[in-house]
């Protein structure tokens, strides 16, 4: 579950408004405390070698199941500090980690839900891939990398906010 | 599909639960005031919070009529505050916007417009705008009075379907027709729909907290003894508690009243009317309430002429502006004179810098030294400048205190005093310090290194060479022997040259005496022993050198060696030539 922060966004408009310089430092120590998890996540990815053939992306593909890419799928393993639009329960994400491709979520979350499918048994026999993380928030590669990193991350966001916050409050004082 | 971990969220809520929520909220307050009105389903607390809150609201809205009146009057606009108030008390009922919006709105135009029709054309359009587009309507007067002083960009900003050639080509008039045909009528409209009604019935709810609070804020002030906040605190709490305990009474009265056989159809004011004895006393206070409360507002509606207020303020002002005028003449004349005294002080103090000699020279000298320092070049110079420089100072520092006492100013002879005994240490630190460099000096001193060839270790040396050659030990009182010239030895007659030269031979005096040799060969020796000499040149130069080696091979058996040698060298790899070949 993500930490609730209250103003988070109204930090952000009165720091672009009146200080640029801690506008920009503010996204650049949350960008520094997320890189970590990135950084594990992708190397949870396995290569196109460790891929079963028939999953492995190919030219002249004309199906529709999404074919996996170990270079994309890295590629698409990423984090953003902009605030997102609200979701459907009025939250709007501050700092959040993505795993953007297709077949990257595909190996995320397989076997979650049906972990004895043909498609996951084929899978498991060609290499071990670890689910980690609780409920929703499980899978094996971007849910794996925040939970192995036991909160470091949110912290550090929290941490980033808040010194932008104080130092805010510094410079206006 | 995409994964998403969300780090940090806020919750900013949706648009339509912002409108829910806010109608809600106006409901429940519009039903609760309602009801705290009637009080009858409220206890003391929720009565004693009502009336707080009612003066509260009341203080708030007196607060914002005086500020509107202030800036109106500013503006010279005072005689229309009276007839702005209604204008703004007939938009909020009109429209359902509130008092606490509209006054701002009406101030900003008023002070960029200065007059109050205009005022009032723009305030209409403004709702109209802000009605139609949903701006704030602080923002909307805002671009308007910026655009009526000239600043276009705030109004080409909200999105009116104004162009920017419309703004530049077109005049503030014609842009206000434009605007009030575009959205003629969206006020109106906005107030006749169902969130409008809300507005309104909340805009009525706050009037009646504003003329409640102002009730018991009139009440409480009649009731005190003194005017202080304490006391109109607790005035408001005993008041509102007392009332809460009348009001729970007529609730049980009004219930036994409607039991009462033939009075079960009254209601209001007339069940309250219907009470005996006390009914009347209640109406006799409701009609002096009625009445206090009327004189006050037509006292509130008159103009400043008809009040006699803007009389009493103009003789005020004019009483006031002419002191200010006599007291600014009067820091004006006292400024001037105290720039004469100065000009005339300064210039005697010039007078006694130029002709004081003592002064003159000391500064020179600090100049003097003040340059000397920029070309300092060790840290024994730097002290000497110093020092001296302390010292002119401490007769600068005498100066001062010859001075002071013969001005026989207490104050300055001790600051005098100090000051030169806080030079006085200064020199003192400063010669401990040149002590210690001399010290330094002297050990730098012994440190230098002695000379490896000097007088003295060349005669010892001497003296123990001549020990040496001669076996003898030098006597005691000369310790040093005498320098004995040696004559040169002819490397071929194996004689000494004589030292003075030949009898006969006209030597150069330029030239060393040995040197002085003639030609052909001295004493008539023409040869030596297997020796030619070269009849032309010094007889001491004439050397011949011949070797004899004995023969190893003959021409031919060498000629054969050699080759051979090579050939075996070649064979082996070690080249003598490059091309590997004799």
């Amino acid at each position: 579950m993500p930490v609730s922060v209250k103003g988070g966004i109204e930090l952000r408009k009165a720091l672009r408004a009146y200080t640029p310089d801690l506008a920009k430092q503010m996204p650049k120590e949350i960008a520094t405390a997320l890189k970590p998890v990135v950084k594990v996540a992708r190397g949870y990815v396995p290569d196109n070698g460790s891929i079963l053939s028939g999953w492995r992306s190919r030219d002249n593909y004309t199906g529709k199941f999404p074919l996996f890419d170990s270079r994309s799928v890295k590629s698409g393993i990423s984090y953003k500090t902009t605030p997102s639009k609200a979701n459907s329960r009025g939250f709007r994400s501050l700092a959040r980690l993505l795993n953007k491709t297709a077949a990257g979520a595909i190996y995320e979350t397989m076997g979650r839900k049906t972990p004895n499918s043909r498609f996951v048994q084929n899978q498991r026999s060609k290499y071990a891939s670890e689910f980690k993380g609780q409920g929703k928030e499980q899978g094996a590669v971007l849910f794996r990398a925040y939970d192995e990193d036991r909160g470091a991350a949110r912290d550090g966001v929290l941490r980033a906010i808040e010194k932008a916050n104080s130092d805010f409050k510094k410079a206006t004082a | 599909m995409t994964i998403l971990i969300d780090v940090a969220a806020e919750f900013t809520g949706k648009k339509a639960f912002k409108q829910a929520e806010s109608a809600t909220d106006k409901l429940s307050k519009s039903a609760k005031s309602l009801a705290k009105t009637f009080g009858v389903a409220f206890g003391t607390a929720a009565v004693l919070g009502y009336a707080k809150a009612s003066v509260k609201a009341a203080a708030a809205d007196q607060k914002a009529q005086k500020q509107l009146a202030l800036a109106l009057k500013n503006v010279g606009l005072e005689r229309d505050a009276a007839s702005a108030e209604s204008y703004i008390q007939r938009l909020q009922t009109e429209f359902g916007v509130v008092d606490d919006l509209l006054r701002p709105a009406y101030q900003t135009l008023a002070i960029a417009t200065k007059d109050t029709a205009q005022t009032q054309r723009l305030m209409g359009i403004a709702l109209d705008i802000s009605a139609a587009t949903g701006k704030d309507l602080s923002a909307v007067t805002g671009a308007l009075s910026k655009a009526y002083l000239g600043n276009n960009t705030a109004l080409s900003k909200l999105g009116v379907g104004i162009s920017k050639a419309d703004l530049k080509t077109k005049s503030f008039q014609d842009v206000t027709n434009q605007l009030a045909k575009t959205f003629k009528g969206a006020a109106a409209e906005s107030a006749a729909t169902f969130a409008g009604s809300m507005a309104k019935l909340g805009v009525a709810s706050a009037n009646v907290k504003e003329i409640i609070g102002t009730g018991i804020i009139d009440a409480l002030t009649t009731l005190s003894d003194d005017k202080t906040v304490d006391n109109l605190a607790k005035s408001m709490q005993d008041l509102a508690t007392y009332t809460a305990d009348v009001i729970r009474g007529i609730g049980i009265l009004t219930n036994s009243i409607k039991n009462i056989p033939g009075l079960g159809g009254l209601n209001g004011a007339a069940i309250v009317q219907a009470i005996p004895i006390l009914g009347s006393y209640i109406t006799l206070l409701n009609e002096a309430g009625r009445k206090a409360r009327q004189i006050a507002e037509v006292a509130a509606q008159k103009n400043p002429i008809q009040a006699g207020t803007y009389l009493a303020t103009q003789k005020k002002v004019t009483a006031l502006t002419k002191e200010q005028a006599a007291a600014q003449a009067k820091i004006l004349a006292d400024k001037k004179s105290q720039a004469i005294l100065d000009k005339a002080n300064l210039a005697l103090n010039k007078g006694t810098d130029v002709f004081d000699m003592d002064k003159i020279q000391l500064n020179a000298a600090m100049i003097n030294q003040a340059d000397q320092l920029g070309k300092v070049t060790s840290q024994a110079q730097l002290l000497a400048i110093t020092n001296d420089i302390t010292r002119l100072k401490i007769k600068q520092d005498i100066i001062a205190l010859e001075d002071a006492i013969a001005s026989k100013d207490e104050a300055a002879i001790t600051a005098a005093t100090n000051k030169l005994n806080k030079d006085l240490l200064i020199l003192g630190a400063l010669q401990n310090q040149s002590l210690k460099l001399a010290d330094i000096k002297s050990i730098l001193d012994t440190l230098l290194p002695k000379d490896l060839i000097n007088l003295a270790n060349l005669n010892e040396a001497i003296r123990l060479l001549t020990i040496i050659n001669n076996g003898k030990t030098p006597s005691v009182t000369n310790p040093v022997a005498p320098v004995v010239p040696v004559s040169p030895v002819s490397p071929i007659l194996g004689k000494p040259i004589p030292p003075v030269g030949i009898p006969g031979v006209d030597y150069n005096p330029g030239q060393n005496p040995d040197r002085n040799y003639s030609n052909g060969f001295p004493n008539g020796v023409t040869s030596g022993a297997g020796i030619t000499y070269n009849p032309n040149q010094q007889g001491d130069r004439n050397y011949d050198i011949k070797i004899y080696a004995n023969t190893i091979a003959n021409p031919d058996e060498l000629s054969g060696l050699i080759q051979d040698t090579i050939i075996r060298l070649n064979k082996q790899g070690d080249y003598i030539t490059t091309a590997g070949a004799l």
